[in-house]
Parts: C-alpha cells; sequence; structure tokens
C-alpha cells in the first residue's frame, strides 16, 4: 500500500509526469494524441503570436492540461516590472487553463534591454527584499501564486551574504510563492559553484515545491552548461530522489530542447521518472531539515 | 497599475555592470568596465573573467541564432562570415528590449538598407530580408476567416465595379528588382542557389490553413492586388491593371476575373463591401 502523499500548501494538482510542448512535435501531439499525463509550454513562444502556435496551443489544452513556463518576467531585474506582459500572460494563462504559472530566480537585462538569458542574481539582503517585493506584486496582479525555479548559474557574485537554496527559500516564504524545483540546475550549479547539491535540496521548504524540472546537460570539465540537451544523468537522478524523500512526489518535467529525439524518446526519459516517483510514495518522508 | 518603488542601488548598479561586461566583446565601441574579479569569486578552474565568458557567448549565440532562423535566404546569400559581421552589427543598433525574441528582426530590411557595412548584392540583401521578414509578420498575424468564392459571383454585373474586397490581415505583397521569391524558396528546399542577377519580381505572402504561402504574380496581377489592398474599388483596381497591361481588353478582363478568382480560392480576401 503507498505511504501518505504530502501535499504542497497550495493545493496544486499532482499532474504526474510530462513534458515540454516543442514545435517539432506538433504534428505528432495532434495526430496521434499521445498517451502523456501533461504539457509545459514556454509562455513567450504563446503570448501575442496568432499564427499556427496559438491554434496547436488551443487544440492541445483542450485534451491535456497544459502549465505555463516564463522566461522573460525577469523578477530580480531592477527595471520595472512589464505589466502589459503580465496582462497578456494572465490573459494566456484564463484561456488554456493553466493549472499554474512558473518563471525562474533570475533578471534577464536592465536599462530597457533584454539579454534572453537567465542572468544571475546576488544573494543579497537586497536583492531578497527586491524580488520579494516584485514576486508580492506579480502574484497579486495574476491573482494566482506564482512558482519560482532555481535558476542554472555560472558565476557567483563577491558580494553574495548567504548560499542559493537559502536565498529561494527565504523568498518563497517571505512572497508566499510556490517553488518550481530544478533538480538538473541544482546540479549543474553545485558542479559550477562546489556545492553540496543533496544539501541544497535538504534546506528547500518542500511544502512549496509544486513541480519538479529534469533534464540533461553538456559537461564542459571545468564548467556545465545547463544545455538541455540527452538524457538525464544517474548524479541528477540521485538529487530528484533525495527530494522526493522530502516531497513525496509532484508534478515532474522533463526538459529538453536541443537535440530534440521524437517524441517517443523524449516521453520514454520522461518516464524514468516513475520508478523514483512510486519509490517515494511507498517510503516514509524526511523531516524538513530547516524545521525538523 | 501598481506604483513601482525605486530600486535598490547597489543591485541596479551591479545589473548594469553586469549586462554592459556581457554585452561588451560585441559592440564596436566599449568602454571597459570594473574588472570581472572586483564582483565575481573564481570557481576551482575557472577565473572570474572565464565564468562571465559564457554569459558572453551565449548571448551572441542566442541571437544570431534567431536572426539565422528568421533570415535563412539573407545567410545563404551573404555567406557565413558576412551574415555574422552583420547580425552583430545589426544586434548593436537594435538590441532586444522586448519579452519575446519573436521581434527581434523586425528592423533588420531597413538596418540592412540605411545602416549595414556596405558589401556585395546589397540590395539583394535587403529585398530578401524584406521577404523573409513579411513571411515572419504573415506567420504571426491575427486568422480572418475568408470569403467564400461565391461571394464574388454573387455580385451583380452591375454593381462589380463600385465594390471593394477586403484583404485578410495575413498578407504582404511586396515588390523586387530581384527573384527574391525563387532565392528563398531555393533556400528552404536545401537546393542550390538559383542565378542572383537583378529580375524583377513580384510576390505575395499569405497565411492560408496556418500554413505560410508565397505566390508570384506578373505586373498586372500585382497592380491588381495591390490596389485591392489599397482599398480601391474593383472598378479601380481593373483601372490600375490596365495601365501596366499590355494587350487588348477583353484579354485583361479575362486575367483579373481569373486572378480575383484565384486571390479569393487562395483566401486573400475576408469580406466584400
Amino acid at each position: 500500500m503507498m505511504g501518505p502523499v504530502k501535499k504542497n500548501r497550495f493545493g496544486f494538482p499532482d499532474l504526474g509526469i510530462g513534458v515540454g510542448l516543442r514545435t517539432v512535435h506538433y504534428g505528432h501531439v495532434l495526430e496521434e494524441h499521445p498517451p502523456v499525463e501533461w504539457f509545459e509550454i514556454i509562455t513567450e513562444n504563446f503570448i501575442g503570436t496568432h499564427g499556427r502556435p496559438a491554434w496547436v496551443l488551443e487544440q492541445v489544452a483542450e485534451r491535456y492540461p497544459v502549465v505555463m513556463h516564463g522566461v522573460s518576467l525577469s523578477i530580480g531585474s531592477t527595471d520595472a516590472l512589464d505589466f502589459e506582459y503580465l496582462r497578456q500572460l494572465k490573459e494566456l494563462a484564463r484561456r488554456i487553463r493553466a493549472p499554474w504559472v512558473s518563471d525562474h530566480l533570475c533578471w534577464t537585462g536592465v536599462a530597457g534591454r533584454n539579454l534572453h538569458d537567465l542572468l544571475p542574481l546576488p544573494y543579497t539582503e537586497q536583492s531578497l527584499r527586491h524580488v520579494v517585493r516584485r514576486v508580492r506584486a506579480v502574484q497579486d496582479f495574476l491573482e494566482r501564486p506564482l512558482a519560482l525555479e532555481n535558476p542554472s548559474s555560472y558565476v557567483e557574485f563577491s558580494s553574495s551574504s548567504m548560499p542559493e537554496w537559502e536565498f529561494l527559500a527565504r523568498v518563497a516564504e517571505e512572497a508566499d510563492c510556490a517553488l518550481l524545483l530544478d533538480v538538473n540546475n541544482v546540479y549543474v550549479s553545485s558542479f559550477n559553484h562546489g556545492f553540496d547539491p543533496l544539501a541544497y535540496v535538504d534546506a528547500i521548504p518542500h511544502e512549496r515545491v509544486v513541480q519538479y524540472h529534469l533534464a540533461g546537460h553538456t559537461n564542459h570539465g571545468t564548467h556545465i552548461i545547463d544545455s538541455h540537451n540527452g538524457r538525464v544523468i544517474d548524479e541528477v537522478w540521485r538529487v530528484f530522489e533525495r527530494s522526493l524523500e522530502h516531497s513525496g512526489g509532484r508534478s515532474t518535467l522533463l526538459e529538453w530542447d536541443e537535440d530534440i529525439p521524437t517524441f517517443a524518446e523524449l516521453h520514454a526519459e520522461a518516464l524514468r521518472a516513475r520508478a523514483w516517483l512510486e519509490r517515494a510514495r511507498r517510503k516514509p518522508q524526511r523531516a524538513h531539515a530547516a524545521r525538523a | 497599475m501598481p506604483r513601482a518603488p525605486s530600486p535598490p542601488r547597489a543591485l541596479e548598479g551591479l545589473e548594469r555592470w553586469f549586462q554592459a561586461e556581457v554585452l561588451r566583446p560585441h559592440l564596436a565601441r566599449a568602454r571597459a568596465g570594473a574588472p570581472a574579479e572586483r564582483h565575481l569569486l573564481p570557481s576551482r578552474s575557472l577565473s572570474p573573467a572565464q565564468r562571465i565568458a559564457i554569459y558572453q557567448n551565449a548571448y551572441l549565440q542566442r541571437l544570431e541564432e534567431c536572426l539565422q532562423g528568421d533570415f535563412p535566404a539573407v545567410r545563404a546569400v551573404a555567406g557565413e562570415a558576412r551574415f555574422a559581421e552583420l547580425a552583430r552589427a545589426y544586434l548593436e543598433r537594435h538590441p532586444s528590449r522586448h519579452w519575446s525574441l519573436n521581434p527581434l528582426g523586425r528592423h533588420f530590411a531597413r538596418f540592412l538598407e540605411r545602416d549595414a557595412p556596405r558589401g556585395p548584392r546589397q540590395r539583394l540583401l535587403v529585398e530578401l530580408a524584406e521577404l523573409e521578414w513579411a513571411m515572419q509578420e504573415v506567420f504571426e498575424a491575427r486568422p480572418s476567416a475568408a470569403l467564400a468564392p461565391q461571394a464574388l459571383t454573387e455580385i451583380a454585373p452591375e454593381r462589380w465595379a463600385g465594390r471593394r474586397l477586403v484583404p485578410i490581415e495575413a498578407l504582404r505583397l511586396l515588390s523586387f528588382e530581384h527573384g527574391c521569391n525563387a532565392i528563398a524558396g531555393s533556400v528552404r528546399r536545401g537546393e542550390t542557389l538559383p542565378a542572383l542577377s537583378r529580375k524583377p519580381s513580384c510576390v505575395v505572402v499569405y497565411r492560408k490553413e496556418w500554413t505560410v504561402w508565397r505566390m508570384d504574380l506578373d505586373r498586372t496581377q500585382f497592380e491588381l492586388l495591390a490596389a485591392l489592398c489599397r482599398g480601391r474599388t474593383l472598378g479601380q483596381a481593373l483601372a490600375a491593371a490596365a495601365r501596366v497591361h499590355r494587350g487588348s481588353q477583353a484579354r485583361l478582363l479575362a486575367r483579373v476575373q481569373a486572378a480575383c478568382a484565384n486571390f479569393v480560392s487562395e483566401g486573400l480576401f475576408c469580406a466584400v463591401r
């Protein structure tokens, strides 16, 4: 008999195992209706467009739950929030009945520019207050909780006064937002910055985790790039397993954005998560490290 | 809208420094800022400068890939090295200020025409950029319900000259000094480039059932469609076509009739007024 699954505090459903909806698979998804439990879209690819992607999304959303994952919220930027962007995001979320929306703990540009990258923040008290204020403003505007994802990063600021996991946990608590825990990003950053990925995971308030991301990456020896290609490596599965010991399982999604394989191969890779999820559901959960 | 509190100064300064550092290698004239060591820590194997170089390289690669995707024919004709030079100059002059990468190339044709470093086949590159950007715009445009073909036949003959056909939003009409449609088509099919010499051409780019199409037009068809797209009546459009048509009036009428039927069957219009 399966053990009890700890719910996330937002009441978001456990959608099971999903994959990212990508252009190369539109035809397959529309024609074959593969037995995927849910899809995630890159929000910016579907707002402000009225062409085929918008039509495809409508068809997909009729049949599957679709979660929106953004890359341009720029929650850490010192530029003003873009409320026109948020208005369109909110409208799309309403239209496709998105169970939740997410974006990254990062900034994408300043002084009016967008570098279209997930740029790192210094983890200081000042940054914390800034991000918390903006997350609250976004949630008030969207009238729903925002799920923030831990990014991969390649630099560390000398001004940082706390580790990323503490910053992320405090943002989540103080802004009362949800978390999207990308276990590949935890691993990538742990390699790049030399910290213990399991200690990171142990410090995360798992009752706020509503979703997991899994992905492949590219190891250059001196550093790892979060390239979203290839299969999920064993070390990342171990980070996932550790987090599941805290959460008991959440909606889980595989990201694959370069050298994208056939849909069948993509889905098969995502379904590898099932073994870990089922094992976690049978096990008693760990007490939260910071609140034990 | 909620009133934005003033941004924290130290964070703002650090973000501005970081952004300037990411962009610095890609700008023709960039002032050196504080060294990376002042703000960043080394890793076990990379110096602060090597670490920020990861972001510097990713920036150009990502945005150049976007332009390559939007302008494959410009790239094929310009060649890899020149396209990279043009893309870099373009990104310096027109950096992205939008939350989406979709509009990144919207000024590319005008930039090639007015501001880009001069080089061979400049006019052809401008025209190919115009065509390829039109394809992007048509791809993104709002859909409209196409006019049913019988709508034309239902117009009483005595009222025909006074009617206007309303074009769909997903339509762009272009005329070139070169055979741009043939070049763009061969690039997309992975074929050898056709002759790049001057050869006047006209093309309509439009979307039908979510697919973007390109149709070559002769001068008569182009003037007819251009007049209709400007909101002229069918009678006025016929007169515009007549100004460039060489042949009898009967032949002109037959050609215009056939062209209108073809335009309607291809879904270029959404209403008749």
